[in-house]
């Protein structure tokens, strides 16, 4: 496996090897390409998000999407605000 | 029955370590707290700031912390050395500790001179090294306090590291033990799950209470959480926002419902599942749940540390196998294999997991039993007190 999801109601999954832009990559049932390298560690989206969703590991909100997210697409900092974070409404 | 040898305290407590401490009581006797230790063997609590230019809160906390690290079940005795012009008075200090049936002594700098307060210190722990009795007495999990920490998160705290911990305190709360967890903004954006766990409605709230007011605290100051938490490290592991660090953090505290809260550095009031409102700071946080008389603290790490504490053994558990091979003399319990075998096998993590939380069962029964952590082995005796107000 590279990578895993914690809760079937993930939008997110965890990298647990480093995967090159173009692999393939199995979560379940379905099969998802990957649009960017993504480090060991890092989440990728295995559904699409709209700019202003949640994005969900462990089955509960860790942010909120500041742009449009593919499935396959890297998720870290630069798409995703924490609801914690200042200036978020 | 799992049983555990180790000392039973004249107020009930039971302790796994038997240890001297020389507690300086404010950084100005620090240097003669180092010099006793060093030339007795004893165990130093040195201080950072101590016992003076505190207000109101900080003070009463001081105290009560002090007071813990004397009255700690892993303690024997305590020799508290001050300077004397201090705001809180060393003597009455160890009156404070003899109250709570435990035993201590104390030396002022100002009454004797440095030269002589190292001195009499010497010859007091020297005295009191002969009286020390064996490792006999046998106690049970349900003795035992232990303490919960994360420190230098990354993605295999929360896939890995922290769940096997929440396997093992299942395991423990089972076995009737108390576990403490901290760091209240490690909980932010977690909240909810735990408030629902909460025994009573009561305890529910004053959970809430207490991780709003953490939140409200930090904006207050108008600074953005990012960068702090999550920290550039935690970052750089994979961890994007505070609600994934909290949300992979609560895994250590498994299942088991919340039983109550205390303040920073103050003793569990019953057993099970208990927080205390401490800061996430890995070295504040340890000594808060060391003050709070934890017998063993568990502390989970993705890039590693070395941390230890001067009386609570610290267990480090890893599941990065880049940390656990690099950092191989911090770490003593290495859960690398789960990432192995998900990547090679595909077995499935909650059995992985199932295989952790035994592991960590047994390291803490083999360290409760006297077994020394690495952190021990190599001395480390980090400490300090959270501080709330201004210094006076």
């Amino acid at each position: 496996m590279k990578a895993v999801i914690m809760d079937e109601k993930d939008s997110v999954a965890t990298a647990v090897v480093p995967i090159k832009k173009g692999e393939k990559v199995r979560i379940g049932e379905t099969e998802i390409e990957i649009l960017s390298d993504i480090p060991q560690g890092h989440k990728f989206a295995i559904r699409e998000i709209k700019a202003g969703e949640p994005i969900i590991k462990y089955g509960e909100i860790i942010g909120i999407a500041t742009e449009d997210i593919k499935p396959g697409e890297y998720v870290h900092v630069h798409n995703v605000k924490s609801r914690y974070q200042r200036g978020y409404k | 029955m799992i049983e555990i040898r180790g000392w039973r305290r004249d107020n009930g407590d039971f302790g796994i370590r038997n240890h001297i401490v020389v507690l300086s009581s404010v950084a100005c006797a620090n240097h003669a707290t180092l010099e006793i230790a060093r030339r007795t063997g004893a165990i130093p609590v040195i201080q950072e700031e101590g016992a003076c230019g505190m207000f109101g809160e900080d003070r009463k906390r001081f105290i009560r912390c002090m007071v813990g690290v004397g009255a700690h079940p892993n303690v024997a005795w305590t020799l508290v050395v001050g300077l004397g012009c201090e705001g809180v008075d060393s003597h009455q200090l160890a009156d404070k500790i003899t109250n709570k049936g435990r035993e201590a002594e104390s030396l002022l700098i100002q009454e004797e001179g440095m030269k002589k307060t190292i001195e009499k210190g010497v010859e007091i722990i020297n005295r009191i090294k002969k009286s020390l009795k064996p490792r006999e007495e046998s106690g049970t999990l349900e003795e035992l306090i232990i303490g919960l920490k994360c420190g230098a998160s990354d993605y295999t705290s929360g896939l890995i590291s922290n769940p096997a911990v929440g396997k093992a305190v299942d395991f423990l709360i089972e076995h009737g033990a108390t576990v403490m967890f901290t760091e209240r903004l490690e909980v932010v954006g977690a909240e909810h799950i735990l408030a629902k766990r909460a025994r009573s409605k009561k305890v529910a709230e004053d959970f809430l209470r207490r991780i709003k007011k953490a939140v409200e605290d930090v904006n207050r100051i108008g600074v953005d959480w990012i960068g702090s938490q999550p920290s550039m490290g935690n970052i750089r592991g994979g961890l994007t926002t505070i609600e994934e660090k909290s949300l992979g953090a609560i895994k250590k505290t498994g299942n088991s419902p919340l039983e109550g809260c205390v303040d920073y550095g103050e003793r569990p009031k019953g057993k099970g599942l208990c927080f205390m409102d401490g800061p996430g700071y890995d070295v504040k946080a340890v000594s808060g749940l060391m003050c709070g008389g934890a017998n063993i603290i568990l502390f989970t790490t993705g890039l590693g540390t070395y941390l230890g504490s001067p009386v609570s053994p610290v267990i480090k558990i890893t599941g990065n196998p880049k940390t656990a091979k690099l950092l191989a003399d911090a770490i003593d319990v290495d859960l690398s294999f789960i990432l192995k075998e998900i990547v090679s096998k595909g077995t499935s993590l909650d059995e992985l997991l199932g295989l952790g939380g035994k592991r960590i069962v047994e390291k803490i029964i083999s360290v409760a039993n006297g077994k020394l952590t690495k952190a021990e082995k190599s001395g480390h005796i980090e400490f300090s007190i959270e501080r709330i107000g201004i210094t006076a």
